[in-house]
């Protein structure tokens, strides 16, 4: 297990594969990301920074299974979805990526990301979210695909404005 | 019905009999604001603390219910669902109370308008106002009330 193994030309997929990802989300591209995603997806997002955060004991503010993140992207492509009505302006940087192996060959990416989102909804603000994402990736077909998603945000259990977006 | 809500209801049925079951099972209503800051929503329990006079924190749990812990992942995820930043509900309820809020910035508007149903409300034998859910008798009487106190104060 670690680093070592994962080579050079996987651990340059994975990267693509992570910006490409954030393109999307950043772009409201909804069926595309959708279609990042694995049949058994998780997608998750804490309402702690706690390491030891269990979602079935303590609340989150995303913990989608695969038919629930299909809602969410439903919801958005309705147009009224007013929270992100028209969608935020958002650019993402991914950095600080680390990638290990995983159980059943699954790749696990660590990476920081910087957010701004311009909230254009109501009233212009600029909102900087940051945080950690740990993605576990999978090959389905040839291709990478997200079996889980977790972002731990810094502020995660402090107030927090919208997060309609994809995050 | 979500799977172990009978055998749940049952349970309670033994303990405390059919009548007072049915009450703390369906009586009051959906959604309770308890002046001037509790807020009793389905399954979560919310408080609203005010920051300042543009903004205030909206914090919200959801219950969990006493030596049924088989409930307590079906809650969760119904929190998730309605209540929070990233729910299906909120947001979008947000975003319409921040453009309200704008407009309560306006320098040229005196009044607001909280009339609605105020044609066919009435109050009932126990001295509560009714009307239709949709109507704005919860936001007379939570600013009648909030007139009454800052008076007296």
């Amino acid at each position: 297990m670690g680093r070592a193994i994962v080579s050079d030309a996987e651990c340059r997929a994975v990267a693509e594969f992570l910006y490409r990802e954030a393109r999307l989300a950043d772009e409201a591209r909804y069926a595309e990301w959708l279609a990042l995603w694995t049949d058994d997806a998780v997608y998750w997002v804490p309402a702690t920074t706690d390491p030891e955060a269990d979602p079935e004991k303590h609340l989150s503010h995303v913990y989608d299974n695969r038919t629930r993140l299909e809602t969410r992207v439903k919801l958005l492509q309705t147009g009224h979805r007013y929270s992100q009505e028209p969608p935020s302006l958002m650019r993402r940087l991914i950095s600080n990526i680390e990638v290990a192996k995983g159980e059943d060959g699954e790749l696990v990416a660590g990476s920081n990301f910087l957010l701004a989102e311009l909230s254009i909804q109501a009233t212009h603000e600029t909102h900087w979210w940051v945080g950690r994402a740990t993605h576990r990736l999978r090959r389905v077909d040839g291709e990478l695909r997200i079996r889980s998603k977790k972002v731990v945000l810094i502020n995660a259990a402090e107030p927090l404005p919208n997060l309609a977006f994809l995050i | 019905m979500p799977p172990g809500v009978d055998a749940y209801v049952a349970a309670l049925e033994r303990r405390d009999g059919a009548e007072t079951a049915r009450r703390r099972i369906v009586e009051g209503p959906a959604h309770a604001l308890i002046f001037p800051n509790l807020f009793l929503g389905e399954t979560n329990v919310a408080i609203v603390q005010p920051v300042s006079v543009e903004e205030c924190v909206h914090w919200h749990t959801p219950i969990f219910l006493k030596g049924a812990p088989q409930f307590n992942s079906r809650l969760l995820r119904m929190s998730e669902a309605g209540m929070g930043p990233a729910s299906f509900l909120m947001p979008d309820d947000l975003i319409v109370a921040r453009r309200n809020q704008a407009g309560l910035q306006a320098s040229l508007a005196e009044w607001i308008e909280l009339s609605r149903g105020l044609n066919r409300e009435y109050v009932d034998a126990d001295g509560r106002g009714v009307s239709h859910v949709t109507d704005e008798t919860t936001n007379r009487a939570l600013w009648r009330h909030y007139r009454q106190v800052m008076v007296e104060a």
